[in-house]
């Protein structure tokens, strides 16, 4: 008895030092390159959307390495997948900060890991670039945000659908900061523009069964036709769309969504046609940077995997660009405070056109656009403002 | 000199899991020395989540209450702290200027703490009082509290004007109490309060299973009905069990939030009720043991795997996950008992042959005898 005690015990004793000790100590850094952290999940629920993202960072990544680095130092990236769960997050990114000893982290979807991470990046002073559309906060000193805030989506939105579409309107939304922001945003602006708001519904963010919903718009909107605002998260969404379409309240009443995009309609098929979407990046934008950009991630990653390049994907591939002309303006004075100060106006040539860095902010001016779900599930613009739009990432 | 005999009878008596225990507790006291200061941050943030099995090993490995929802009493810790955290701080996104009443307490440091406490405990408290009194026992009460954990991550997401909704809040981090950066442990010294933590955690709970109600619990387990027979009120005892157990977890989720530095729905959701089930399912139920070493384990296992996939190619990292499962499965399908629940049957399967040999050796002699005299 005593023998199978010590064995066992001893066992226990190996197989927990092994697994503790090994490699627990410090990697080593090379001084010739700059190392970059990407975090992007790649695994869990967010990894389809995020999958573009983490492939046009690294697009960029490569280019820029390329064409000879940055003062002739090459990027060294290093990947942590946070499986869309905020307190992995939290770790990768430590692991990133002391572990890898990265510059500079690019990544993130999610509104809870932006705002998990937050503190960590003040601990340690260390930039995160977030290439993700969002619903506005007061902004962090440490974040860079290259992605669309509800003012750049929605303020031209709401007209350009009274205008062409219908004046009465039903708003529905998951009932989270974000989707619930736009919607009253919305609410607002239909009354002051003389639209008429003849629903306001928020769900819980798993609701997938709007058969009572789905009967209080055929009562409530009659036959004069309405915009459908329909702010719903994931699976909620794409249960809205599917059960609307087989209610066959599609040729009456038009869908409008913040949340649709080309990963979204593809998923969809029929069920997406003839609604309407607003972001600032549609995959079908027609210019040379965008026809490049494509064409570039097509022959890394296939034609089929280009088709699907969504506004996030191309928010990543600017931050990284953006990042590195910050990087670039530091010549070999390398400091969190210098990268950070270097964002102020900065521009870039994007696949969505011209974008500019606002100093007071770190959001990015970008133009709106609106787009309309095709046959074969791209989405066409059918809107472009004139101008780039200020962001205002909190409104009073 | 016999005392000191007896003292050491008794060692030598114990089940060999206490011994796990103490190479456990020695392989957490040096681990930091050998470390860096993330793995040091990695494994507060395991300790914290091993007192957190503990409570349910408590709940289910003693008293055989299969809780499906235990996330919600370390959730429900761990926002308290959050709460008040964002309120004295004045967070960006607060706009209410008072508390409702029954969370005026959080508008004080300690107040915060003790409501972590309490709160749980309270929780754990009414809700054990309807299924208890209600006589709901066994996958009914695992479907109840699972659902329970639905609800409360909804609860949270929808109650955005305390909770911030789907984004969470941000604590200061490696404190215990305070609330304030300068406040702040460096990361070595906060491992120590941590595990400071765990032992008190576990000298409470080896308390309990060991003292009377200990005993009384086990039979809830193995054979409610008998037990009532004898007179006992089994409702009662499992109604203390629950409370404690939840008082247990939120202390959980306070460590772990000012390890994190942050806490959102996750912590109280399906996701966090179900890996604390696996990580005591793979340790081994009902042995205190079993729950701290399964989460040990899967924990370091999940931080390494991760880590070394994205170290070897980016293609690589959405595999670890897979690895993970696969390793889980493997454990379930071999060792049904989990890891200490294993090694604690082999050594009793290896006491019951001494003792059957020493019982058909005094059966032998004692027939030799007679047949000797038989004999004779």
């Amino acid at each position: 008895m005593k023998a199978v005690k010590r064995i066992t015990a001893m066992l226990v004793v190996a197989a927990l030092l092994v697994a503790g000790f090994t490699g627990c100590g410090k990697k080593e850094a090379a001084s010739d390159t700059i190392k970059l952290g990407l975090v992007f999940s790649l695994t869990g629920g967010t990894a389809i959307s995020e999958e573009c993202m983490y492939n046009s960072a690294v697009l960029a990544i490569n280019q820029i390495n390329e064409k000879g680095g940055i003062n002739g130092k090459k990027i060294e990236y290093v990947v942590k997948d946070y499986a869309t769960d905020a307190d992995t997050a939290v770790k990768v990114v430590k692991e990133l900060i002391m572990e890898d000893e990265v510059t500079a982290i690019v990544g993130l979807y999610t509104s809870s890991s932006r705002v998990a991470v937050e503190p960590v990046l003040e601990e340690y002073e260390i930039p995160l670039v977030y290439p993700t559309f969002y619903e506005g906060e007061t902004p962090n000193k440490y974040v860079v945000y290259t992605g669309a805030v509800p003012n750049q989506q929605g303020d031209l939105f709401v007209p350009y659908l009274m205008d062409n579409v219908s004046k009465n309107f039903y708003l529905i939304g998951t009932d989270t900061t974000y989707a619930a922001g736009i919607n009253e945003q919305a609410n607002a602006l239909v009354n002051e523009l003389g639209g008429n708001v003849v629903g306001n519904e928020l769900v819980s963010s798993d609701t997938t069964e709007f058969s009572d919903i789905i009967a209080k718009i055929k009562n409530t909107c009659g036959d004069d036709g309405c915009v459908i605002y329909a702010n719903l998260n994931g699976e909620s969404g794409t249960a809205f769309y599917t059960q609307f379409a087989a209610a066959g309240l599609s040729d009456k009443y038009t869908i409008a969504s913040f949340i649709m995009d080309e990963s979204f309609s593809t998923a969809l098929g029929a069920a997406a046609v003839g609604t309407y979407a607003s972001v600032n990046y549609f995959n079908s934008i027609d210019s040379e940077a965008n026809k490049t950009f494509l064409a570039a991630y097509g022959k890394e990653f296939g034609e089929d995997k280009a088709a699907a390049v969504t506004a996030v994907g191309e928010a990543s591939y600017d931050s990284v660009y953006l990042l590195s002309q910050a990087l670039e303006k530091c010549g070999d004075d390398i400091t969190t405070e210098n990268i950070l100060s270097n964002f102020d106006n900065l521009t870039f040539d994007a696949p969505q056109g011209t974008i500019t860095v606002d100093p007071e902010t770190h959001h990015i001016y970008s133009k709106a656009r609106i787009g309309l779900v095709q046959e074969d599930g791209t989405i066409a613009t059918v809107f472009e403002s004139d101008d780039v739009i200020k962001p205002i990432p909190v409104s009073k | 000199m016999e005392n000191k005999k007896n003292i050491l009878d008794r060692f030598k008596a114990l089940p060999v899991n206490r011994y796990l225990d103490l190479i456990v507790l020695v392989f957490l006291l040096v681990f930091p020395l050998f470390c860096s200061n993330y793995w040091v941050y990695v494994m507060s943030g395991i300790i914290a989540y091993m007192i957190f099995a503990l409570s349910l090993d408590l709940l289910w490995g003693y008293t055989g209450l299969m809780s499906m929802g235990h996330s919600v009493l370390f959730g429900a810790g761990g926002y308290m702290v959050g709460i008040s955290c964002a309120y004295i701080s004045k967070a960006g996104w607060v706009d209410f200027d008072r508390l409702p009443w029954f969370l005026l307490p959080l508008s004080s440091e300690i107040g915060a703490f003790l409501m972590a406490l309490v709160l749980p405990a309270l929780i754990s408290l009414m809700i054990g009082f309807f299924m208890f009194s209600g006589k709901i026992k066994g996958v009914f009460f695992s479907l109840i509290t699972l659902a329970l954990s639905g609800v409360a991550e909804l609860f949270v997401i929808n109650q955005s004007k305390y909770t911030h909704g789907n984004s969470g809040i941000s604590v200061i981090s490696r404190t215990v109490i305070s609330n304030s950066k300068e406040a702040r442990l460096d990361d070595f010294t906060f491992y120590y309060v941590v595990l400071a933590f765990l032992i008190l955690a576990y000298i409470i709970c080896l308390m309990i299973v060991n003292s009377r109600i200990g005993k009384v619990l086990q039979a809830v387990r193995e054979n409610e009905e008998r037990l009532t027979f004898f007179g006992y009120k089994p409702s009662a005892f499992k109604l203390l069990i629950y409370t404690i157990s939840g008082m247990i977890a939120g202390l959980a989720g306070v460590l772990y939030v000012r390890t994190q530095g942050n806490i959102n729905s996750s912590a109280v959701g399906i996701t966090l009720a179900t890996l604390v089930l696996v990580w005591v399912a793979i340790g081994g139920r009902g042995n205190l043991t079993g729950a701290m070493v399964g989460t040990l384990v899967l924990q370091i296992a999940e931080t390494k795997l991760n880590s070394v996939f994205s170290g070897i190619s980016a293609d690589f990292t959405q595999y670890w996950k897979m690895v993970l499962g696969f390793l889980i499965l493997l454990i379930v399908f071999t060792i049904p008992k989990g890891i200490v629940g294993t090694i604690i049957d082999v050594q009793q399967k290896h006491k019951d042959r001494r003792q059957k040999e020493k019982i058909l050796l005094r059966e032998e002699t004692a027939y030799h005898e007679e047949s000797g005299k038989h004999i004779a």
